[in-house]
């Protein structure tokens, strides 16, 4: 069974790294990224038919039952395969892909009609994905602070003509720029995911009064940040500078996120 | 045997010097040979680029290396050799070693740290290698210079940074643009100046090069050279509304960019403005500079981040002179080994004979051996000997690096009683010398 639910989580890491490939294509054509994303889609494609196989085949006993979220989820991803194959359509095919990406994660984690024992795994297993991928969402949101923080420094640098050792190891502002801001994509994808996971797992563990949680409050607040932080890098509205004083600023979010997870008013205390 | 380093650069001898004194590249095989058949001199290599002209040789004598090498300098051509003389410098032995360190470094040159020269020199080796003009001494001594030479530019930044105004542009560009691919340049002016900026815009990527200039006629001319565009001068805002990096160089007393031009254009675009006022006077009003997305730097901006430059290359050289001191000890350690290379020779081959003659004697007393195993045996004796000889050979090269060299090589030959070998060897080597032709290269210059 723990090798079983390893297996379910290499699918839905995988299926979340075919997200944000899909979400950076969806930004910015990019026929490397479609390719990637597409990629992987193809691979939790193939595990997914390999579940339903076992399952149809009964080669090994699973402790998943077999129920029709997953069948539904993987004729999702069967469509969308096709579909892309014929028709370069990037929303779609993201759109598609959350939408299959979140039944997954339903079939995966959400513990109905199994028993107690599969359910408290279940459960383990959904707040180990739900940890990680938030964990990396921060470390992306950090790099690209970071990023936006050196780029800071290098407008300061260049304006004051100030050419020390330190301007010569500072990268090119272009370079900064398209850095923090694949980090600041693929951290709204892996934190939107890992929401999704909190929101769920909150849900089976504290029922309707989920909502009421100053953590997943934070977590909210911290996605909608960057995600606006995004929004105006994506939507070019604004002067580069003040896209990255945003940046710097929305770090501040997490380091507030990171104080309200650790006040005891939260129901993650497994953190 | 002594190393001389013969010769002058760009800071001992003006150009006129230089120019009359430069080696063909097509002649230098026959030069090298002529030099290295002059009397006295055994090794040579000669470098010759536009800022210098060097002998390198190893000689047997230090006078007479220096004389004749001085000898060739004038009969090759065709000067009289006081004409020279007061420009050239003359290293000896360690001096000499140490002088070809920093000339591989780029610390001899007219820009400090410069690579091209690194290049010369292995170029300058391979040639007299060719052409067997070296030999133990200087094949190790120049695989080691150029070795160093190639760490030296990869584990220190004396090579790196610009050192003039016009490259020193392109590389402030790099801290905006991370490739000029796809960007528009655009000249205001048609001076030399802003043609060779444009220059290394256009060789470093950059796509499209407009030019703006009071006579389009000057303009289409300099336009053609990088396939670029020629504008009227009416057309200059609209062109900077299209350009990523502009650089001006008129003659004009006013400036010809205001904050009220530039202003109006920004608004338009969300991509930096990177501007090069080469002019004097200016250009582009300073005041320009403060705008947001724009990035404006005039001639003494660019002299500045130069000399900030060359004073980093000072600092890193400071560092390699450093090193410079360790590789001349190292050299100078296995030159003192080189001294004991006979001695080692000649113990091997007495080695080689007793076995070679235990070997015999076995053969003669076992006629029946099949050649397996006479191969066994020999192979066998082999090693029985040379297992003998590794460790006095190892102790014999380090005592030859000591300070008892003298006493310790004595001891080495009375031990293992090699007078005879080493005679010998003295005979064989004179006989060598004498079948060289003293003066074949003074004969071989006066052919030319």
């Amino acid at each position: 069974v723990f090798a079983e639910r390893w297996f379910y989580d290499f699918v839905i890491y995988t299926y979340a790294l075919s997200l944000i490939f899909s979400f950076s294509d969806l930004l910015h054509a990019s026929l490397r990224a479609r390719r990637i994303a597409y990629g992987l889609l193809a691979l939790v494609w193939t595990l997914e038919t390999a579940i339903v196989a076992v399952h149809v085949l009964r080669i090994i006993p699973l402790a998943a039952v077999l129920d029709s979220l997953l069948i539904y989820s993987w004729l999702l991803i069967s469509f969308t395969l096709v579909l892309e194959r014929f028709y370069r359509m990037p929303l779609f095919f993201f759109a598609a892909n959350l939408a299959g990406f979140a039944i997954l994660a339903l079939h995966f984690f959400f513990a109905q009609d199994v028993t107690k024992k599969l359910a408290g795994l279940m459960l383990s297993e959904l707040v180990f994905v739900h940890v990680t991928l938030a964990v990396a969402a921060y470390a992306a949101f950090t790099l690209s602070s970071i990023s936006a923080g050196l780029f800071l420094l290098n407008i300061r640098l260049l304006k004051r003509k100030k050419w020390t050792m330190l301007f010569r190891r500072l990268p090119s502002q272009d370079r900064l720029q398209q850095f923090g801001k694949r980090l600041l994509m693929a951290g709204v994808i892996l934190l939107m995911i890992a929401v999704m996971l909190g929101i769920l797992y909150a849900y089976q563990t504290v029922g309707h009064m989920f909502w009421t949680d100053p953590k997943i409050l934070g977590s909210l607040a911290v996605f909608l940040t960057y995600g606006f932080v995004l929004y105006q890098q994506v939507s070019g509205q604004w002067q580069a500078k003040r896209q990255a004083w945003w940046n710097v600023w929305a770090f501040v979010s997490i380091l507030l996120n990171y104080v309200i997870s650790r006040s005891g008013f939260s129901l993650y205390h497994w953190i | 045997m002594h190393i001389l380093a013969i010769g002058f650069n760009h800071k001992t001898a003006p150009v006129e010097i230089r120019e009359k004194l430069s080696f063909q590249e097509d002649r230098l095989p026959l030069a090298l040979r002529t030099l290295r058949d002059m009397k006295s001199i055994l090794e040579c290599v000669i470098v010759s680029t536009c800022n210098r002209t060097e002998l390198y040789v190893v000689c047997d004598q230090l006078h007479m290396g220096e004389y004749y090498s001085k000898s060739f300098l004038e009969s090759w051509f065709r000067i009289p050799r006081e004409e020279f003389a007061d420009h050239l410098y003359v290293k000896e032995n360690e001096e000499a070693v140490r002088h070809l360190f920093h000339v591989v470094c780029g610390l001899d040159s007219l820009v400090i740290g410069e690579t091209q020269i690194l290049g010369q020199v292995k170029q300058a080796f391979l040639t007299a290698l060719e052409t067997g003009t070296t030999g133990t001494l200087f094949n190790t001594l120049f695989k080691q210079a150029v070795t160093f030479g190639k760490r030296v530019h990869s584990e220190t930044e004396i090579g790196q940074n610009a050192v003039s105004v016009s490259y020193v542009a392109v590389e402030l560009g790099k801290k905006l643009f991370d490739s000029f691919a796809g960007k528009t340049v655009l000249l205001i002016g048609a001076g030399k100046m802003s043609e060779l900026t444009a220059k290394h815009f256009h060789a470093n990527g950059a796509a499209r090069v407009l030019v703006v200039n009071r006579t389009l006629e000057r303009a289409q001319e300099l336009a053609s050279k990088f396939g670029g565009e020629a504008r009227a001068w009416d057309e200059l805002i609209p062109s900077l509304a299209e350009a990523d990096i502009v650089v001006s160089s008129t003659g004009s007393p006013e400036p010809v960019l205001t904050r009220q031009l530039v202003e109006p254009v920004l608004r338009k675009r969300r991509s930096p403005l990177f501007l090069i006022d080469i002019a004097v006077p200016r250009d582009i009003e300073p005041s320009v500079h403060e705008l947001e997305q724009v990035y404006l730097y005039d001639i003494d901006d660019l002299h500045g981040i130069v000399d900030a430059n060359l004073a980093l290359r000072e600092q890193e050289a400071e560092k390699v002179r450093v090193w410079i001191a360790d590789e001349v000890k190292e050299f100078g350690q296995w030159l003192q080994t080189l001294g004991v290379v006979p001695l080692i020779a000649a113990l091997r081959e007495k080695a080689m004979s007793v076995q070679e003659e235990a070997m015999a004697r076995i053969e003669r007393k076992l006629p029946e051996l099949t050649e397996q195993e006479k191969h066994v045996i020999r192979k066998t004796t082999r090693g029985i000997v040379n297992q003998l000889l590794r460790d006095p050979i190892v102790r014999i090269k380090e005592l030859a690096a000591g300070a008892d060299k003298e006493r310790a090589r004595e001891m080495f030959i009375y031990l293992f009683a090699l007078e005879n070998v080493l005679e010998e060897q003295e005979r064989e080597q004179s006989a060598a010398r004498e079948t060289k032709p003293v003066s074949a290269g003074e004969n071989a210059l006066a052919r030319l």
